[in-house]
């Protein structure tokens, strides 16, 4: 038996040595619709791949719809593997990343025996399913990756066992500050699609000269046509009080456009002086009212304000975001190679006892 | 040297009364970008004098028009003798604002092959009291072919342009033959639809450029709507409409028989 088991430990190490273990992020299907929290999911996957890691995404079965409507081909070169359809047979030497979506299967994933981490996007979805009373650890889950450093706080509160680490979404390349002169368009990102047709109709009706200024619905667009809307507008506009990190702002800011928001129920890391923000969801069109006023006459942005939207996105730089998924993932990889080792030097003491 | 490239053409028919303080206030507007743009006040002989000295600022050319007076002849005299790849149309009881050269640059860069840029026009009344926008219609979702461009078909079912303040091609609008005398009420529809019609690409610029008092009083419009001797009815303005749906097929002003319409 301690044979059998000290091959299984070889071949295991032997696998993470050479970079061959698999590092699985379990995704739910979004129809090919879009959804920044399914995109933090493929960029983490996306960069492991690209330096060398063995990642998948991992889904329900065959009727993934995948992400093509949305994401550039290089997202769609990550293998889909699913659970029902492929018999996908985890490893020791494996790593399995839950968003905390599926926090109703950890009781079903508690017999693997691989590297196991809750990835917390949205902190209110923790209980949902999860058994009441049950921990993550319970199931064998004692790592956590997050996107904020409240949202750190608040898992640390309910999980004081668990090791959490923060990677926030990443801010890609495609928002950048445009060369061209901006379109009188406001780009209008909200949650609650009530909220949305409310402070449009109230814009127009309150500012009635301003009825040919366009309100771009950023919901449901391809991450290429958002970014070009983003890039070409005036103002955006953003009310997501669920919002736990808040990526919409920031791409915005990364864009050089200037942001009217409601401050989200868990007010995000980086917010500060870098845009228009109230707690009164009735205080947006006025905001906006005036704003786009000013913007007709020729008001620029203050120095201060553009300063503060610069160094607000500093953080949250492509390529710091990427050091940070390799060296957790890393980190991942170097203390599994220690247990393995311990336990293998330990069944090979037994076996020579 | 730096050349000037854009003139500001100011029609002038009289300095009396009022009108020389509206001309002082009109002139002021240019005073941040005078340095960049070509000033040309257009009148006839008799207001000629101390026109030049009117602001202590700006360098205003003065040029004599020895013939009619009206709005369209005295922007074609200034037409004729303007010799910068731009000019623009300040009338005397108008402003510019302070962001229409800077945003007029940035658009020029970025639009090479745009010929008129027309900016949005803040309308006030007498009191300064804010009555509406104008050119702006040309940003709203589907309301032209192509969103900021101003193109014929749109304009022949909708009238509400103004091309003071707007940013022309000197030489596409003199190769189009001008502004013609001899349309009232609608010369400057008429000019609009002659050029898009010969394909001279408009664009609205999304930014307050111009303000422009309407209807104040001894106004040319607001004759046409008050002064019983040159007031227009409501057949009279539909005539002029239907008459500049026809005219700007042609460079060249025809003889418009109203009594045959």
């Amino acid at each position: 038996m301690n044979k059998e088991n000290i091959e299984k430990l070889e071949s295991a190490l032997g696998r993470l040595d050479k970079n061959e273990n698999v590092v699985y992020f379990l995704t739910y299907d979004t129809k090919n619709n879009p959804r920044a929290a399914v995109k933090h999911i493929y960029d983490m996957a996306l960069t492991l791949n690209q330096n060398g890691y063995t990642s998948k995404i991992l889904v329900e079965d065959n009727t993934y719809g995948g992400v093509s409507h949305w994401l550039d081909g290089e997202y769609n070169d990550i293998p889909v593997v699913s659970i029902k359809d492929d018999k996908v047979e985890i490893k020791i030497d494996d790593v399995l990343v839950v968003p905390e979506y599926y926090s109703n299967v950890l009781q079903q994933l508690s017999s693997i025996k691989c590297v196991k981490i809750m990835l917390v996007q949205q902190k209110d979805y923790i209980f949902d399913t999860l058994p009441v009373g049950s921990r993550w650890s319970d199931y064998g889950f004692d790592k956590a990756i997050t996107t904020t450093e409240a949202s750190k706080k608040y898992i640390l509160e309910y999980f004081p066992e668990a090791i959490v680490h923060i990677i926030p979404p990443m801010i890609g390349e495609h928002f950048k500050p445009s060369e061209k002169p901006l379109k009188p368009f406001i780009s209008i990102s909200c949650r609650d699609r009530v909220i949305h047709r409310r402070i449009i109709s109230e814009f127009y009706l309150k500012y009635p000269q301003l009825r040919w200024i366009t309100f771009r619905d950023m919901v449901q667009i391809s991450y290429s046509e958002f970014a070009e809307a983003l890039n070409e507008c005036m103002v955006s506009v953003w009310v997501d009080d669920e919002s736990t990190f808040g990526t919409f702002p920031l791409e915005s800011i990364k864009c050089g456009i200037p942001v009217i928001g409601k401050i989200p129920d868990v007010e995000p890391d980086w917010l500060d002086e870098n845009g228009m923000w109230t707690y009164d969801s009735n205080k947006i069109v006025e905001i906006l009212g005036t704003y786009v006023l000013a913007w007709l006459e020729g008001v620029e942005l203050k120095d201060e304000v553009k300063q503060k939207m610069a160094e607000t996105l500093l953080p949250y730089e492509e390529s710091i975001t990427k050091n940070n998924i390799l060296s957790i993932f890393n980190s991942f990889r170097n203390k599994r190679i220690e247990t393995i080792q311990k336990a293998l030097d330990k069944l090979k003491v037994e076996e020579n006892v | 040297m730096y050349k000037k490239d854009i003139t500001v053409l100011i029609p002038v028919h009289r300095i009396d009364g009022d009108y020389r303080e509206m001309l002082i206030n009109a002139l002021s507007s240019l005073e941040s970008f005078h340095n960049d743009v070509v000033v040309s006040i257009v009148c006839p002989s008799s207001v000629k004098k101390d026109l030049g000295q009117l602001s202590d600022k700006i360098d205003i050319n003065v040029i004599e028009n020895k013939g009619k007076t009206d709005f369209c002849s005295q922007i074609n005299v200034g037409l004729e003798k303007c010799d910068t790849t731009w000019f623009t149309i300040l009338e005397m009881d108008d402003e510019f604002k302070s962001i229409w050269l800077k945003s007029v640059n940035e658009y020029i860069k970025e639009y090479s092959d745009v010929d008129v840029f027309l900016p949005i026009v803040k309308d006030i009344n007498v009191e300064g009291k804010f009555l509406s926008f104008t050119n702006e219609s040309t940003w709203a979702y589907g309301f032209v072919e192509k969103q900021g461009f101003l193109d014929n078909e749109t304009l022949l079912e909708y009238q509400n342009y103004q091309t003071s303040g707007g940013l022309f091609k000197t030489q596409v609008v003199k190769d189009n033959g001008g502004l013609k005398d001899n349309i009232k009420l609608t010369f400057n529809y008429e000019l609009l639809l002659r050029l898009t019609h010969n394909g001279v690409k408009v664009m609205s610029i999304p930014r307050i450029g111009y303000q422009h008092v309407n209807f104040r009083e001894d106004s040319l419009f607001w004759l046409y709507k008050n002064d019983e001797s040159v007031k227009l009815e409501e057949d009279e303005v539909k005539f002029w409409l239907d008459t500049a749906k026809k005219e700007f097929f042609f460079k060249n002003k025809r003889d418009v028989k109203y009594a045959e319409a």
